[in-house]
């Protein structure tokens, strides 16, 4: 403890007064550092707006859609079979919830537009993590009038938490007074309003014709497909509906791959520039060594053992690497909105203004690794160093 | 006490020739007594010094440092002693440019056991400074210093550990008369007043007489002079 608070001392002294020979070495992991953070930060950022983009389309890992079949009668009959399956799976962790999508035109403020709308019925956020971002998700609804929910990009018009809106599903129908519970975020750029079924239904009973339905199920991970298809085709047939077969919606692996393909391209490249670093560590520490050999023999001939040697050496080339990595992770910090969007077109303007701490930790990290990577040679040489040459010189 | 006992030393030459510097080579230091070491140049008293200040390890015969035998330590332990027992002063002052007076006094702090913090540090430096009559240029860098002024921060320097002997490698060597003389003196004043023993290496005979003991290392061993 005593030599690593000395060291620190010592190395501080060396680093201060040798500026130009600290600069040159640090340039070097400063721009290697820069990169790997860049990419690094902006490949994370895009990987999570993959993750998030498709998890709030496709549901959790491990969901399966149920396509059916128009029908008058579907949104009761639908509603069912999606409660009959969601008790089914609920013992497991799963969940199973009705989605039916079609359109609507929307009436706010004297001013009417069309919306997407999609009926729900059981726990969609179970299934589909949308983000609530303002009120609540209705659980339960009760009453008649319909309680609404908008997404954000619905929201941008203007529409907030306890405003009433007016909905007009279908040519020559009447307008629904509806009350607004929440914005959710959902991952949409299209206006969109979730409305639970039965009490649409309740409204425009034929809305079932005119609606595109699915049940989407989560089931967690490891369940067959073909015990997925028993337990939907059970459903389905007590409740005398058809459908499709269940088909998996949450694979991201392309998706994935794409970005991670790009990711391990682009930080190739920049561990190439922080091995540059840690080799201009090296080459400065040798190239630094004979300037150095009176004050290393000073030292050993005051006390210091050659392990102190060692220690004192490698603390100045970890600092210099964690100063440069600093440096370099405050650069990335301040262009990542620009360079982030450059890198990974992709990532939304939102993600990109989100600088991830990981990266910076990641970062530094990989400064000090070159510091103490780039110091250990000539650190190792000097503590081998012959002191009695001093007493000779 | 220092005591060397029977030491030998040998080099190997590039042309694959053996030198032996040493010996046989026997002498004993106390704490508070003064010696030189007179002999020819090339003789082997700077090597003679190295053995003494554990810089350098013997080929055969026995070294203690106040009853500690010295054979078979670590680099840990030796230089542990080294830190303790020894304080060294070169015929160049070795001072690092980069660091001030008081910063280059201060290097074997940094490299004790014992953790001073930075304003007792300062203290201590400070007191050792005045010691040796350099304290108004504590703050300078050794370019504002002349060659006397440097040696002095170097006997600063070592003397900062309070350390039980000095060994000093032709301290004079780059100074002026009248400044190697005060030189020496002070090195005689401070073995008296503080009890370091003091072992100066020299081939200048009228300042070898500051010392009231004198050695003559020839042919690898060590003799006592009367005269």
């Amino acid at each position: 403890m005593t030599t690593a608070r000395y060291a620190l001392v010592v190395a501080v002294q060396t680093i201060r007064s040798h500026r130009l020979r600290t600069i040159l070495t640090a340039l070097a992991i400063v721009l290697g550092v820069l990169a790997l953070v860049t990419v690094d930060s902006a490949a994370g950022a895009a990987e999570s707006a993959v993750v998030d983009s498709a998890l709030l389309a496709n549901g959790l890992p491990a969901t399966w859609a149920v396509n059916l079949q128009p029908g008058l009668q579907l949104v009761g009959r639908a509603a069912g079979a999606a409660g009959d399956i969601d008790g089914r799976v609920e013992s497991r962790g799963g969940a199973a919830a009705l989605e039916m999508d079609g359109s609507a035109a929307l009436e706010f403020n004297g001013q009417t537009g069309s919306v997407n709308l999609v009926a729900v019925a059981g726990p969609l956020l179970a299934v589909r993590p949308l983000h609530v971002v303002a009120g609540a998700w209705p659980e339960t609804p009760r009453g008649l009038r319909p309680v609404v929910v908008v997404n954000s990009a619905a929201a941008r018009s203007g529409i907030r938490v306890g405003d009433a809106i007016g909905l007009r599903v279908g040519s020559r129908a009447t307008m629904i007074a509806s009350g607004v519970v929440g914005v959710v975020n959902d991952g949409q750029s299209d206006p969109t309003v979730y409305v639970p079924a039965p009490q649409l239904a309740w409204w425009r009973p034929t809305i079932g014709a005119d609606m595109s339905a699915r049940i989407l199920l989560h089931v967690p991970d490891g369940s067959a497909e073909d015990e997925v298809q028993t337990l939907v085709a059970g459903s389905l047939a007590r409740s005398g509906l058809q459908g499709s077969n269940p088909v998996r919606l949450d694979d991201l692996s392309g998706q994935m791959t794409a970005v991670q393909t790009l990711r391990l391209a682009f930080l190739t490249v920049a561990g190439l520039g922080l091995l540059t670093g840690m080799l201009g560590i090296l080459n400065i520490g040798l190239a630094a060594l004979p300037e150095r050999v009176v004050e290393l023999s000073l030292r050993r001939a005051a006390g210091a053992t050659r392990r102190s040697i060692v220690v004192v050496m490698m603390t100045e080339s970890v600092l210099v690497g964690a100063a440069a990595a600093s440096l370099a992770v405050a650069g990335a910090f301040l262009l990542y909105p620009v360079t982030s969007r450059m890198i990974f077109p992709q990532i939304p303007a939102s993600a990109a203004d989100q600088f991830p701490l990981l990266s910076a930790i990641v970062g530094i990290a990989a400064g000090m690794l070159a510091g103490l990577l780039g110091g250990l040679i000539p650190a190792l040489r000097a503590a081998a160093m012959d002191i009695a040459s001093i007493m000779r010189a | 006490m220092l005591r060397l006992l029977d030491g030998r030393l040998s080099f190997r030459l590039p042309n694959g020739a053996e030198l032996a510097v040493l010996r046989g080579a026997s002498i004993e230091v106390a704490e508070g007594e003064c010696v030189a070491v007179l002999g020819r140049s090339g003789v082997g008293k700077s090597t003679l010094l190295s053995v003494l200040g554990l810089l350098e390890p013997l080929d055969s015969g026995a070294l203690s440092v106040d009853g500690t035998d010295t054979a078979g330590l670590d680099d840990g332990p030796a230089s542990r002693l080294r830190g303790e027992a020894f304080g060294f002063v070169f015929q160049r002052s070795f001072l690092l440019g980069h660091l001030t007076a008081a910063e280059n006094v201060e290097i074997p702090l940094l490299h004790q056991d014992r953790y001073m913090r930075s304003g007792e540090r300062r203290r201590h430096v400070r007191g050792v400074l005045e010691r040796v009559g350099i304290a108004h240029r504590s703050r300078h860098t050794p370019s504002m210093l002349s060659g006397g002024e440097q040696q002095l921060v170097a006997i600063a320097r070592a003397l900062v550990r309070r350390p039980r002997y000095l060994l000093a490698d032709e301290p004079t060597g780059d100074l002026d008369p009248e400044t190697g003389e005060r030189t020496v003196r002070l090195l005689a004043d401070l073995a008296r007043d503080e009890h370091h023993g003091v072992v100066m290496v020299t081939h200048d005979v009228e300042l070898s007489r500051l010392f009231a003991r004198r050695v003559l290392l020839r042919d690898g061993r060590l003799s006592e002079l009367t005269e």
